[in-house]
């Protein structure tokens, strides 16, 4: 939800090991007690069932009280992502944290044992939570399957003591529950609302309405694939507005194209490669681009080639293929027989794939994660190579949008393709950045009188080279085509 | 040894554990591709001989609980460094997972062996085992990964998973020498990360 996937990954299990620490270190009570394991409980019970909730409520308000526009990750306020993403995350993990000193002693003499099945309940709560997820279970969902175990758990526990709460807490599970449940869905969707479609409350009340009133404005699927949260935006045409009647697909909070830049960014990609190859290739793997609007440019642009294209999410192709709504962006070109999808992991297929290409795209999302930053390595690149035809190509989408970084980044990404060996790098697009390598060492630059003459204005005005990021100058580069910044 | 000496032990060996599973994965991202049940498999596997390793050290001799950490030590030492080199020259899920289950077995042995060591202190113990593990999620992938790259960061810690095992010999003649190294080691991969990042290549973003 932050943008920054990577870090907040690192700082979660921070935070929930910097909580087992703190609980470790508050339970030095000497004698055991199932008062106490029982509290530790309701504390995981409580905190698990709701701190999701929470977030969206204080996110979500955040930004409906504050803009009237769409917002990006950046714009999010970061206070409440470390409040409630931060702060859950260490509570859950004090809680936890607490109760194994607990349980070593009520078994003194078998403290192996208790450490061991400790180690195995987080093998399998490993497998599971995958298991899950790669079951399109979304996190609400997982996380409610996680405290009705912890419910569990204590229940069990009360059993075991005894006592009269007991019947107390037949009544506060279904309660946590079912509040849980009904508040975190409703308030979800106003924060989407909040999020996606820009509508400005003057109220909390208005807030959690949101919910419902929203679907007035604009439409949003909110579709869990195991690989990604993935949102499409149709935001309803308004009379007198330029900017509404739009559709847009969003990559976990990231946005990945919308009615008004798709072309640019596909067109200056394939149209770029080409002229600036000054080939027409055969052979043609395209790496990402579930969308298939890649594919369709390519289609457009050389109709005779062989094009391979494999794409990690089957839900990604699956909507891309069946989603009425969404077939004009590639006009149906998986149903047209055109090219060959392979469902799989791009690093993973060109380790094993031993065919040589003519030319390569590369179209993967924002490189928000630790999969999707080793995209970005010398390794990638160095394997890249073996499936590249010696006088071939590749193109890879440069995602950068902050100015001040983006030539730091890119001198950066020039250093791996060469230590990949990579000869010859050139980077272009001011609006949409990519940037094209060859194998051989040659002078490249745009031939503008053998542009072909159907690609769209924007697409022109994105084709020129940005040699200045190689002398380390900073970058005009301060806006995009789909924010404004 | 002082107690806290053993606090402090126990955080460092924490900090360590936990350091070789980021480098493992990274290193397994980076040589095999992002396939979700790559990832899955190292941690699970992990996890699983980290439970075996806390199950096997019930048969170790109480008696001779501080010279079996020691080798314990130099064993992780050993395997932690070697094994994410060899994934990167020779990328192999096989390989992968037999280093992880090795490295997961070792750090098993580690906490009940402290705790063998510091009866009394499960509490103190624990605590210390998960702010090392907390230390090593932040300065690792968020520090070490960034700012000197991912070879250095195994050095690195391999040579404080090595002193650590030379410290716990309580031998002060070669524990002065292993501090030496250590800095010595420390030094010299600080300032040459570029070039020792070279032939692996970096991470852009």
């Amino acid at each position: 939800m932050s943008g920054k996937e990577n870090l907040f990954q690192s700082l979660g299990l921070a935070f929930y090991l910097a909580g087992m620490a703190t609980g470790s270190f508050l339970n030095s009570k000497s004698t055991a007690s199932f008062k106490r394991l029982l509290s530790y409980e309701v504390g995981n019970l409580l905190v698990g069932s709701f701190f999701l909730v929470f977030l969206y409520l204080h996110l979500g308000y955040g930004i409906s009280s504050n803009f009237n526009a769409p917002v990006s990750p950046e714009d999010l306020p970061q206070f409440p992502l470390f409040l409630w993403g931060l702060g859950g995350v260490f509570l859950i993990g004090s809680f936890t944290g607490a109760e194994l000193p607990e349980f070593l002693k009520f078994k003194p003499l078998e403290k192996n044992k208790v450490l061991f099945l400790n180690y195995f309940g987080a093998l399998f709560s490993g497998i599971f939570l995958n298991f899950l997820l790669g079951h399109s279970f979304d996190t609400k969902q997982v996380l409610l399957i996680f405290t009705i175990m912890v419910g569990v758990n204590f229940l069990t526990l009360i059993m075991l003591s005894r006592k009269w709460i007991l019947v107390l807490s037949i009544f506060l599970l279904p309660l946590t529950f079912s509040l849980s449940v009904r508040l975190g869905e409703k308030i979800e969707k106003a924060f989407l609302a909040s999020y996606y479609l820009g509508t400005k409350v003057d109220g909390f009340r208005e807030f959690i309405r949101l919910a419902e009133t929203s679907s007035k404005i604009g439409l949003i699927e909110n579709i869990k694939t195991p690989f990604q949260d993935l949102h499409l935006v149709t935001e309803l045409p308004v009379r007198g507005s330029a900017t509404k009647g739009n559709i847009s697909l969003y990559l976990n909070y990231r946005p990945q194209f919308d009615l008004y830049s798709y072309t640019t960014y596909h067109e200056s990609m394939v149209a770029g490669a080409l002229n600036l190859s000054q080939m027409v290739p055969r052979k043609v793997l395209i790496l990402g681009g579930g969308d298939g609007i890649l594919l369709n440019v390519i289609k457009k642009f050389l109709p005779e080639t062989k094009v391979t294209l494999i794409e990690l999410d089957p839900v990604m192709l699956n909507i891309f293929k069946n989603n009425s709504n969404l077939l004009h962006f590639n006009d149906d070109v998986f149903n047209s027989g055109f090219g060959t999808v392979v469902q799989d992991d791009a690093f993973a297929f060109i380790k094993e794939d031993n065919n040589k290409y003519d030319a390569i795209f590369i179209d993967f999302p924002y490189p928000y994660s630790d999969e999707l930053t080793s995209l970005y390595s010398a390794e990638f690149f160095k394997t890249l190579k073996r499936n590249m035809n010696s006088g071939g190509f590749f193109i890879v989408d440069f995602p950068v949008t902050d100015g001040e970084n983006f030539s730091l980044l890119y001198l950066k990404l020039e250093k791996t393709l060469k230590v990949a060996g990579i000869e010859t790098v050139f980077p272009f697009g001011p609006y949409s950045s990519f940037v094209y390598g060859k194998l051989k060492k040659e002078t490249v630059s745009f031939s503008y009188e053998k542009m072909p003459e159907d690609i769209h204005l924007s697409t022109s005005l994105n084709l020129f080279g940005l040699s200045h990021l190689e002398r380390g100058e900073k970058s005009v580069k301060s806006f995009s085509l789909f924010y404004e910044q | 040894m002082k107690k806290s000496s053993w606090f402090l032990i126990t955080l460092i060996l924490a900090f360590c554990s936990l350091s070789y599973e980021f480098i493992m994965v990274k290193v397994m991202t980076m040589s095999l591709g992002g396939r979700i049940g790559n990832y899955n498999l190292i941690v699970s596997l992990f996890t699983f001989s980290l439970g075996m390793g806390t199950l096997f050290s019930e048969k170790v001799n109480k008696e001779k609980t501080k010279e079996t950490l020691c080798v314990v030590e130099f064993l992780l030492s050993s395997v932690g460094m070697l094994s994410p080199a060899l994934i990167l020259f020779f990328p192999s899920l096989w390989l992968g997972s037999l280093f992880s289950l090795l490295i997961g077995f070792l750090s098993g042995f580690e906490f009940p062996l402290l705790l063998n060591i510091k009866p009394n202190s499960d509490s103190s113990l624990l605590g210390f085992d998960y702010l090392g593990m907390f230390l090593a999620s932040i300065i690792t992938p968020l520090i070490f990964f960034r700012e000197i790259g991912i070879i250095p960061t195994l050095i690195l810690v391999g040579m404080m998973n090595l002193l650590i095992a030379i410290v716990i010999l309580e031998k002060s003649k070669l524990s002065k020498l292993a501090f030496g190294l250590f800095f010595f080691t420390s030094f010299f991969v600080i300032k040459n990360h570029e070039a020792l990042n070279l032939s692996v290549g970096e991470v852009v973003f």
